[in-house]
């Protein structure tokens, strides 16, 4: 079921100079989209893409210049944490303001309040003025609120960027489970890592244009990787531009999957394929190609070379050569990856090309429980993430302590 | 899910008039929050909390009652006495000043709320208003009673009183949300404010009776729509007979300034999130 179809949506202001106006400049322009139930939809773009706009119009805050979209059902909206807390009343007195605000009635809010307050942790402050709260859980009590409104759509704004990891892991699970729930999220965010988790499907905005619009890997990698040559492949058409010198050069290196496609994104537990291809202009020379995965901090994960190949460790005849390497699924984190490829010889030790990030590609992963993290949402840090054999062993009493 | 779903259409033209007033009835608890949290900021903290609200008609009658009470502009031809007749002018006009004034600022004070989410906007100056009635009610109790106090019967008349209390009340708010929408726009007016609110309280009769004004030009009171209420209201206190010419015009002006702050605000109304 369609809960929202957005057709046309333009949003146009006037450019002022010193109070005359100087043409106009367009915020949004004819964007057009859908969000079906269940759903969950990232909004990705740098800064002034027009995606606080969209979400602005969307809620209703601010009218568009021409186009249209019809929503279904209640829409909740969620473009800042907080909004109508008033520091002097106590955390009591806030929930209830902030709630109508957000659209909830009265006996809604009674009937949730306990639960509100469970979620936000501060039963003990509940009497006090919010000025009193620390940040944190002046956040949290506000969020909470937040969470508790109980939409068929509903309008997330970087709502992410504050509070801490804890904070931020209890507003994606809550977001996650309205999805799962069958109401609609349309969500806002820089934060990357948390659109590849959470959304099924992500939107592109560039200056106000809609320009891509798909699976979330496929967005997010034309939004991380853009438009460069570098994104999930890289191709060199002439002798002048390719790295390499007169025994070696670099012709072609991508990122495919099992049909050969080039790929800008895996998914974390899937297994790819490198392809380098390059051209050997001197016979007599054992040539080492290797590639280097690196991950988005620059360190470097893996590093593999042709060993086990026939022509490994021996000189190598005049001719071209494409050397594939299966990378297996369940290994890399997710993130953005880079690709170093390089060709070098030993005794004495000369790089005959070496090109690095020379290919970028994304690796995202979902929370769907099916990859190595299972169910668990929070941020890991590590450089690797294989599938291990766990086995637990579950006894009632501690059988070492009699 | 086969449950019909409100459908909502956003585009240019906005929502009709009619679903812009059902909307403000679906968001009815937010006013009555919205009231109560002014209440309670305004009075938190303070010792002697909604008493305060009893000082704005009564300290200014008592102090103009003694300065002026032997001098000439007094009430002309009737026996109330001056301090009296000055608080039955005061507290409608106390309570329209002080709701104008500060429902005035509501957008703009409110900006940061009214650009991150949505609600009929009218509930911001509406809660500003009611706030001042509420403590419009304590005014009027001081009235009342020395009204009684200084001899004058309970009468059929008296009736009225309500009507014309909610009039103030319509006046304030109407007006209210013109001022408030021009001031998202120029915000001069939240200073040029208290200036004309000065000049609006000594065009209206309070200080004097309207027999004080040349008959040539007393038609000119009628232009003013609080010379209706604060007469009206003298005449069903204290028996002062009604100019019913001076409360018609009046209430036709009163009719005309609603209009005019009815339609600025709905001309304002939707680009106020871009402007605050």
């Amino acid at each position: 079921m369609t809960l929202m179809s957005v057709k046309g949506l333009t949003k146009q202001y006037p450019l002022m100079s010193r109070s005359e106006e100087k043409g106009t400049f367009l915020a949004l322009d004819h964007v057009s989209f859908e969000l079906s139930a269940g759903e969950v939809l990232g909004i990705l773009g740098s800064n002034g893409a027009g995606k606080s706009t969209l979400l602005k119009i969307l809620s209703r805050v601010i009218r568009p210049t021409s186009g249209r979209a019809v929503l279904r059902g209640r829409v909740g909206s969620l473009l800042e944490v907080g909004v109508g807390f008033h520091p002097d009343l106590t955390g009591r007195e806030n929930v209830y303001l902030s709630a109508t605000i957000l659209g909830l009635k009265s006996s809604e809010i009674r009937r949730c309040f306990d639960e509100i307050v469970d979620f936000s942790g501060v039963e003990a402050f509940l009497d006090s003025p919010v000025r009193v709260y620390s940040s944190g859980m002046y956040m949290r009590l506000a969020f909470a609120v937040a969470a508790h409104l109980q939409p068929d759509i509903l309008l997330v704004d970087e709502v992410l960027a504050v509070g801490d990891a804890e904070f931020q892991k209890k507003c994606l699970e809550r977001l996650r489970k309205l999805g799962s729930d069958g109401q609609g999220v349309v969500f806002v965010s820089h934060n990357t890592v948390a659109i590849a988790r959470l959304c099924n499907r992500a939107v592109l905005l560039d200056h106000g244009k809609l320009v891509s619009e798909g699976a979330v890997g496929d967005v997010m990698a034309t939004y991380l990787l853009g438009d460069t040559a570098c994104a999930g492949e890289r191709f060199w058409a002439s002798h002048a531009d390719a790295p390499g010198d007169h025994v070696a050069r670099l012709i072609r290196i991508r990122v495919c999957d099992g049909s050969g496609e080039t790929r800008t994104n895996v998914s974390v537990d899937e297994s790819f394929d490198i392809d380098m291809e390059f051209e050997v202009f001197a016979g007599d020379v054992i040539l080492f190609p290797s590639v280097t995965i690196n991950n988005e901090w620059g360190t470097a994960v893996l590093w593999s070379t042709d060993s086990g190949t026939p022509s490994h460790g021996r000189p190598r005849q005049r001719g071209f050569y494409c050397a594939s390497v299966r990378i297996p699924g369940d290994l890399l984190a997710e993130g953005t990856m880079t690709i170093t490829a390089a060709m070098t010889s030993l005794a004495p030790k000369r790089d005959h090309f070496s090109a690095p990030d020379a290919v970028r590609f994304l690796v995202t992963e979902g929370v769907d429980g099916s990859t190595s993290r299972g169910v668990y949402t929070d941020y890991i840090n590590a450089v690797v993430r294989p599938k291990l054999d766990w086995s637990v062993r579950y006894d009632p009493a501690c059988p070492l302590l009699d | 899910m086969g449950e019909v779903r409100l459908e909502s259409v956003i585009d240019a033209k906005g929502p009709g008039l009619m679903s812009q007033l059902a909307e403000y009835w679906e968001y009815r608890g937010l006013l009555w929050h919205l009231v109560v949290k002014e209440l309670k900021v305004r009075y938190r903290q303070t010792t002697l909390g909604i008493v305060w609200s009893l000082a704005q008609p009564l300290l200014p009658a008592l102090i103009l009652g003694a300065v002026f009470s032997r001098s000439l502009i007094g009430a002309k031809g009737s026996s109330v006495p001056y301090a009296l007749f000055l608080l039955s002018g005061l507290v409608p006009w106390s309570f329209l000043s002080s709701a104008v004034n500060s429902a005035s600022g509501a957008f703009v004070s409110n900006g940061y709320i009214l650009s991150k989410i949505y609600f009929p906007r009218a509930i911001l100056p509406a809660a500003s208003v009611v706030t001042a009635s509420v403590e419009f009610v304590g005014g009027c109790t001081i009235l009342i009673v020395w009204v009684m106090v200084a001899g004058y019967a309970i009468r059929l008349g008296w009736m009225w009183l309500p009507v014309f209390f909610i009039c103030n009340a319509l006046l304030a708010f109407f007006i209210s949300i013109g001022i408030a929408s021009l001031n998202v726009l120029y915000r001069d007016i939240r200073h040029a404010l208290p200036f004309l609110l000065q000049v609006w309280m000594y065009a209206t009769p309070i200080l004097y009776s309207p027999l004080l004004v040349p008959e040539k030009w007393r038609w000119l009171l009628g232009l003013n729509p609080m010379t209706g209420i604060v007469l009206g209201c003298r005449s069903v206190l204290f028996g002062i007979p009604f100019d019913i010419r001076l409360g018609i015009t009046s209430a036709c002006a009163g009719g005309a300034a609603a209009i005019a702050g009815i339609v600025i605000f709905l001309r304002l109304q939707h680009e106020m999130a871009e402007l605050v």
